[in-house]
């Protein structure tokens, strides 16, 4: 199969509760601890950006950098909203609810790719006033990232040194500005395609986890996957689908080809 | 409905509110690092406030903020803590790393790499718990390395960090005073007198430099000397004043810079014709310096001045010329 331009970036994995409240922030765990898990099938490495818990459990929002050999390729078509429907642990009456969460696949860009201009970063952490240096101990060492220009931010206190949160929230930094940038240029172009990515997608929804009926399905090609739980630990069973999914995209942008040249 | 006491949300909010009341410095954040560790986690940013503690987690927790409560630095209650990319054991009074030292080492490697592409030998002046000199070891495979405290504590912490960060083949580590008249402490070192040699398997390179000449040895000395002068020791929070020691903070003189002059003297004998002395130094030094090394350093250059992360002037580069 062809390479896209982008397929062999790095690349940044968000995810976001959707509606459904305390059940939507459980899925939203459960499927970035999905991905985690393929991460490790694929062998790929990750470095956690962002992780916020609720006090019940659930995951509110996430952020992970993940690298390796064609993550991009593999990921993304998991941008979307995906909807889970089942009987939350909460519910006393039996009844199924449908619950969901967003996922954004964001490639990293290489250093060509972008150039941001240290002025324009305004960095916020801890004790920023004081002497700093040998006349303090300090171990908060959350940094906050904004670009002025743009007044997108990035924050990461995932680790205890200061400089590798900084680290992590710069990549998180660069990829949001850098997808802003490709989605205005993908913005305006026009396709039929059902396998697309970028922000068009982030409100579709493209894949639905049917707990009683054991399936799930994923909507821009049809058809069902039963044994949901095997597919959920994020081993062969979703590295099959994404592997259909990569299939019908290229049949799709030859198709293409073919209608308008 | 109020949540169990043994979650973890609780506890946080729990010892959070204590250490608050009892003017504890950074209170949630102190919290949070003594229930990850508890919880065998580095930070509480993965851990699900959910998770339940049992009975013996719950009074490990207690035990460890106890410490906190008598304004024990959390370093040395977990017993350890990350430095860029290096786990380093912690160890009262062994001075903790600061997060700006993290900048000056990146600087020290850019120098490296651009002066010396092959092996370079470096000095580490008041190494303490061995964080510059390993990183830097870390980052170029080919270096050797010479470290010298003058606390002993310092010089094992040092030589434990080497060991677990599997470094101590590259790393020689010297108890010695730099203040007691440089030269005579490098004669001292030839002859190997009033030296406690931590290491016995001293790599050949490292005992060909430490015995031949120590004069024009060294491509770079790095030092994060003490720089706190009398006033600034009087505002210090407990943490510091009651758990680290005195010699790694106090830089003597009144403008706290006794000990920085002592390591610009001994880097002129030491340094190899074009080595950097690169230094992590007091707000106010950077233009004392200058001064300091054009009126009294006959071969030594002032290069440059570079501020840390607040863009304050904190880190100076000399050169001999």
């Amino acid at each position: 199969m062809p390479e896209a331009p982008l397929d062999d970036n790095d690349i940044i994995l968000e995810v976001t509760a959707g509606v459904g409240g305390q059940e939507a922030m459980l899925f939203t765990k459960e499927i970035f601890e999905m991905y985690e898990k393929y991460a490790l099938f694929m062998n790929w490495q990750v470095e956690l950006y962002e992780h916020s818990t609720t006090e019940l459990g659930g995951l509110r929002r996430a952020s992970a950098g993940i690298s390796g050999l064609g993550v991009y390729r593999f990921l993304k078509f998991e941008g979307g909203v995906h909807r889970v429907q089942r009987v939350p642990k909460t519910e006393k009456s039996g009844r199924v609810h449908t619950s969901t969460m967003t996922v954004a696949i964001m490639p990293q860009p290489k250093e060509i790719d972008i150039v941001i201009k240290p002025k324009d970063i305004e960095m916020d952490f801890s004790k920023s006033s004081g002497k700093g240096g040998q006349s303090v101990n300090t171990t908060d060492s959350c940094v906050r990232l904004v670009h002025k220009p743009t007044g997108i931010v990035a924050e990461c206190q995932t680790e205890r040194s200061q400089l590798q949160n900084r680290e992590r929230a710069m990549k998180m930094l660069k990829a949001r500005i850098y997808n802003k940038e490709l989605e205005e240029q993908v913005a305006n172009e026009w396709s039929t395609r059902r396998l697309q990515v970028g922000s068009r997608q982030r409100s579709e929804k493209i894949r639905t986890y049917n707990y009683p009926q054991d399936r799930v399905t994923d909507h821009r090609i049809g058809g069902n996957q039963s044994n949901l739980r095997e597919f959920i630990s994020g081993g062969q069973s979703l590295h099959c689908l994404i592997k259909c999914l990569l299939k019908e995209s290229w049949k799709e942008s030859l198709l293409e080809m073919y209608m308008y040249c | 409905m109020r949540s169990p006491v043994n979650i973890v949300s609780s506890i946080l909010t729990k010892w959070t509110r204590i250490f608050s009341h009892n003017q504890v410095p950074e209170p949630s954040t102190s919290a949070g690092y003594l229930v990850a560790h508890v919880l065998g986690k580095k930070t509480i940013a993965t851990v699900s406030k959910q998770a339940r503690l049992s009975s013996k987690q719950l009074l490990h927790v207690q035990q460890l903020c106890l410490q906190r409560l008598q304004r024990r630095p959390v370093q040395y209650i977990v017993g350890e803590w990350d430095f860029c990319d290096l786990t380093l054991k912690m160890k009262p009074p062994v001075l903790i790393p600061r997060p700006e030292t993290e900048e000056l080492v990146h600087l020290v490697l850019a120098d490296l790499n651009d002066r010396c592409p092959s092996s370079a030998l470096i000095m580490d002046v008041g190494c303490g718990s061995g964080a510059i000199c390993l990183w830097l070891l870390k980052n170029r495979p080919d270096d050797r390395s010479i470290a010298v405290d003058i606390s002993t504590e310092a010089c094992q912490l040092t030589r434990d960090n080497a060991e677990s960060t599997d470094l101590l083949r590259r790393l020689a580590v010297h108890r010695c005073d730099v203040t007691t008249g440089i030269t005579e402490s490098v004669d001292a070192l030839n002859n190997h007198h009033n030296l406690l040699i931590v290491r016995h398997d001293v790599d050949h390179v490292l005992e060909s430099a430490s015995t031949l000449k120590w004069p024009q040895s060294f491509d770079v000395v790095v030092s994060n000397p003490p720089y706190i002068t009398p006033a600034e020791m009087a505002d210090l929070d407990p943490e510091l004043t009651w758990y680290e020691d005195e010699r790694a903070l106090l830089g003597g003189g009144p403008d706290g810079m006794d000990i920085i002059k002592e390591v610009v003297r001994f880097s002129q004998q030491t340094l190899k014709r074009g080595g950097s002395l690169w230094l992590e130094v007091g707000l106010a030094h950077p233009p004392l310096l200058r001064q300091f090394v054009m009126q009294h350093c006959t071969g030594l250059n002032f290069i440059a001045a570079h501020p840390d992360f607040t863009g304050r002037l904190r880190f100076c580069h000399l050169q001999k010329s």
